[in-house]
């Protein structure tokens, strides 16, 4: 079962479309961000990896068409789902959406009714994959994505991001805050299950391991700052 | 003016939708004004799309002739088409469902 709760991005520059898709998604249960123009969107997709966008064909800065190629350039494997908005109801715009690679075309005015359907349709297709029996020895899984540590003990850090961990494993980070205090020769074990903090967000307790009295120096002058 | 049957749900972002209404009386007037029929148009294909998902169909209607009257150059019916805007906008009465 499809779970409800997704993370949609709507990218249209008419305000009132904005606020009018948002209502019904969220009232639907998704998690709904906004942008009103293709920069603004980009950092967006960037930052919180939607599980669908949608995205007006005629953006003031850019036509939703040239924005499908950055979508994809970020997501080349086209995890994230595109749906196309638009007034024009033209067979070519709808065969152009179809040859760039989106998922489907909702023509304005968009009702309740026509979302709420094609949501449901959609809903099973909005997952992102898991990856599955990666051997401990052997295997190697790499992935870019956005994470923010939120505490740091002497023990252990809590990275926050929208990337779930199952297993206890052993972790390589490229974080420009290890890097900057020193922490990038520490080896980091998944301590346990991510925890959900809010839809599609979560926290991982991340052990460190083999800290030298510097590192321990540099992490409590980091908690007495913050204190 | 007939009543307009409005979703519930919409009840706290109307206010907004129908206040940016009234700026765009004035924007399309004085677009008219100035010959400004990219601004018309601009205006006109922007509440086409949206209105009609707030349960304003008909000022939906309204808004996308201006569009395609602004892209003719049939300012006349242009004018006429924003005086209907404005008298919709202003006489509008919601019912919530």
């Amino acid at each position: 079962m499809a779970k409800k709760n997704k993370v949609i991005l709507i990218i249209d520059d008419d305000p009132d479309m904005r606020s009018y898709l948002r209502k019904l998604l969220e009232g639907m249960g998704h998690e709904v961000h906004e942008a009103g123009n293709s920069r603004t969107g980009i950092k967006i997709i960037d930052e919180v990896t939607p599980h669908l966008i949608l995205l007006d064909i005629n953006l003031d800065d850019e036509s939703g068409f040239n924005v499908i190629g950055k979508i994809r350039q970020l997501d080349p494997f086209q995890r994230m789902k595109i749906l196309m908005i638009s007034s024009l109801s033209s067979k070519k715009a709808i065969d152009l959406s179809k040859k760039l690679g989106t998922d489907g075309f909702l023509i304005k005015p968009i009702n309740n009714q026509t979302l709420s359907t094609t949501m449901k349709k959609m809903l099973p297709e909005l997952n992102f994959p898991v990856a599955k029996n990666i051997d401990k020895e052997f295997s190697n899984l790499m992935g870019k994505f956005h994470g923010q540590i939120v505490k740091i003990s002497e023990t252990s850090v809590i990275l926050q991001s929208k990337v779930k961990f199952f297993e206890k494993r052993k972790l390589q980070i490229d974080s420009i805050f290890l890097n900057r205090n020193d922490l990038n020769k520490t080896q980091l074990i998944i301590q346990e299950a991510s925890k959900d903090v809010s839809t599609g967000t979560y926290n991982t307790k991340i052990q460190l391991i083999g800290l030298t009295d510097n590192n321990l120096k540099q992490i409590r002058k980091l908690n007495t700052k913050k204190a | 003016m007939a009543k307009v049957e409005v979703d519930e749900e919409l009840k706290d972002i109307l206010p907004s939708f129908l206040e940016n209404r009234n700026k765009d009386i004035l924007t399309l007037k004085e677009a008219l004004a100035n010959n400004d029929n990219s601004t018309l148009e601009k205006v006109g294909h922007k509440v086409s799309g949206s209105a009609g998902g707030y349960g304003f169909e008909d000022l939906g209607v309204i808004a996308k002739d201006i569009e395609l009257a602004s892209k003719a150059g049939e300012m006349d019916k242009v004018k006429s088409l924003i005086d209907s805007f404005e008298i919709y906008v202003n006489e509008i009465e919601v019912v919530f469902v």
